[in-house]
């Protein structure tokens, strides 16, 4: 019988095998990380919304020595968003796909098969690299319109920020960047608004299951 | 023939509990073999042993030649697996999914007849979340057999499926057997069982009890039939032929016996001399794979009951 004889063709470790599995990997990883809405808005959209709040509630600028043109905190803030951005779609999105996968059983379904480990793993940083990739593109290419200040001071960063400060900086600060007074008092009710607005969205959007509609 | 699977000894410890205590087996190439028993008895880990997933605690095992340890991909391209449960690729069709699992494996079956064999070539191109849970035992299949393996393992193939889903399954598991794959499955289904299987064991408390063919596992062949009839008016309270003895209820009577030809004879020829031109209700039955079944595991626990 030759049943018993593994195909003698067939070198699982080959170098061809193993990149021709990587590509095959990350192009798997790529198609279900942009099937899953969750993962594709924590990954794309909420590092740019960041800065779009950032750069809008920081408005002003970094004077460097006489004669060298002043940094603006917009342009300030980009590279920290972008190390960021960078971090949660390798990073996080990395571990927590890993464990998610293996705590959902996935893992033990591609153990069973002869899929070569540095493959899975090539995938997940083809993947990576691909997200981070586009993340930083995204990033860049969203100037920051000049009213979109007022955009800003409806979501609650901004004025969490605002209190923070009350506490920690002394008064001539919030004479220089708010016009005078730290505005304690609006602080605390537009926080409190989102507060009461997020809970009842909560109690009345929130489902259990996904497919509850 | 060689056997593509061969287990000596098999023990599994966790901690205090004794899952397996020391399982013999062997399947033949080509040999369809499935394993009963209560849930518990240990039939998922001694598969999972097999399938490489756990290490027994003692014991040796050899899967088509290689010990699964120490098993390798090219040992792996040769097997398909089919677990109890697995996480599911739920953004992807079973299509795609059957696809990127052939590109695994050195000499893949073709895809879309695969995706057809198992049942789903309407549902090939849907989302696998919208799928039901019959549907996604059958990517399930699709996925183990993809990879055109010599030897399957099945664990709880058809669990949850209704009898047509059931029924499909089997005849994917007959034509794979047809050319000459080896298939250890475990079931709770003794009629599926019964259909598929060359030889059954029947794993309790972490020891196989017993290993045969379905027809004789048990002591089926030896096993008594079941003679029963209606008690009729003209029947009540004769005196029955020598050598029969019945136990009465609910106006059926019924007797045990190792002869239902001639028991059934001697009936006919007594109800006749009594008025009866046909005894009323007339059945033989001999038990079923499942009576053999709940007799051995019931057995077991009263010899539990009493260690």
């Amino acid at each position: 019988m030759t049943a018993t004889i593994a195909n003698p063709a067939f070198r699982p470790n080959a170098p061809g095998r193993l990149v021709r599995l990587s590509f095959e990997r990350t192009r798997f990883e790529l198609q279900t990380f942009f099937r899953t809405p969750e993962q594709v808005f924590f990954t794309f959209l909420l590092p740019v919304l960041f800065v779009l709040i950032f750069s809008t509630i920081f408005s002003g600028a970094i004077d460097g020595p006489p004669g060298a043109e002043p940094v603006q905190f917009a342009q300030y803030f980009v590279p920290g968003m972008i190390a960021t951005g960078v971090v949660s779609a390798t990073f996080a999105s990395l571990a927590m796909t890993v464990a998610m996968e293996q705590h959902e059983g996935l893992l033990r379904r591609l153990s069973g098969t002869p899929l070569p480990r540095s493959a899975y793993f090539a995938g997940k940083v083809g993947l990576a690299l691909v997200t981070s990739f586009l993340d930083v593109v995204l990033i860049l290419y969203n100037e920051v319109p000049s009213g979109l200040k007022a955009v800003a001071s409806i979501f609650p960063l901004k004025w969490m920020v605002q209190g923070f400060r009350y506490v920690f900086l002394p008064e001539w600060v919030a004479q220089d960047d708010y016009g005078g007074g730290w505005q304690v008092e609006q602080v605390f009710l537009v926080l409190f608004a989102w507060f009461v607005a997020s809970f009842l969205l909560a109690r009345f959007f929130f489902r259990w299951n996904r497919e509850q509609a | 023939m060689t056997a593509a699977i061969t287990a000596t000894g098999i023990t599994k410890r966790y901690g205090p509990v004794e899952a397996l205590r020391g399982v013999d087996l062997e399947v033949a190439q080509g040999e369809v073999l499935a394993l009963l028993g209560p849930n518990g008895a240990g039939k998922t880990t001694f598969v999972e042993i097999l399938e490489g997933f756990r290490q027994p605690t003692s014991g040796s095992a050899s899967v088509l030649g290689i010990d699964p340890a120490t098993g390798d991909a090219a040992w792996r391209a040769r097997l398909g697996i089919v677990l109890q449960s697995a996480g599911f690729f739920e953004a992807l069709t079973p299509r795609e999914i059957t696809a990127h699992f052939a590109s695994f494996y050195p000499t893949p079956l073709d895809v879309d007849s695969v995706v057809e064999m198992v049942g789903l070539k309407e549902k090939r191109d849907a989302r696998c979340k919208n799928l039901s849970g019959g549907q996604k035992r059958r990517v399930d299949l699709a996925l183990g057999i993809v990879g055109n393996p010599e030897l399957i393992f099945l664990d709880e193939p058809t669990t949850g499926l209704d009898p047509q889903g059931r029924r499909q399954i089997w005849e994917v598991v007959r034509n794979f057997t047809a050319l000459g794959k080896t298939v250890l499955l475990t079931t709770h289904y003794l009629d599926e069982a019964e259909q598929l299987a060359d030889r059954v064991g029947v794993i309790i408390k972490g020891r196989l009890a017993e290993v045969g063919t379905p027809r004789e596992i048990g002591g089926r062949q030896r096993a008594m039939a079941r003679v029963s009839f209606s008690v009729s008016p003209q029947l009540q309270g004769k005196t029955l032929p020598e050598g029969l003895a019945v136990s009465t209820s609910g106006g059926v009577a019924t007797l045990m016996t190792a002869e239902p030809g001639r028991a059934v004879v001697a009936l006919t020829h007594w109800a006749e001399a009594q008025g009866e031109d046909e005894l009323p209700g007339l059945s033989v039955t001999w038990p079923s794979l499942e009576d053999i079944y709940l007799q051995m595991v019931g057995a077991s626990e009263a010899e539990g009951a009493m260690e």
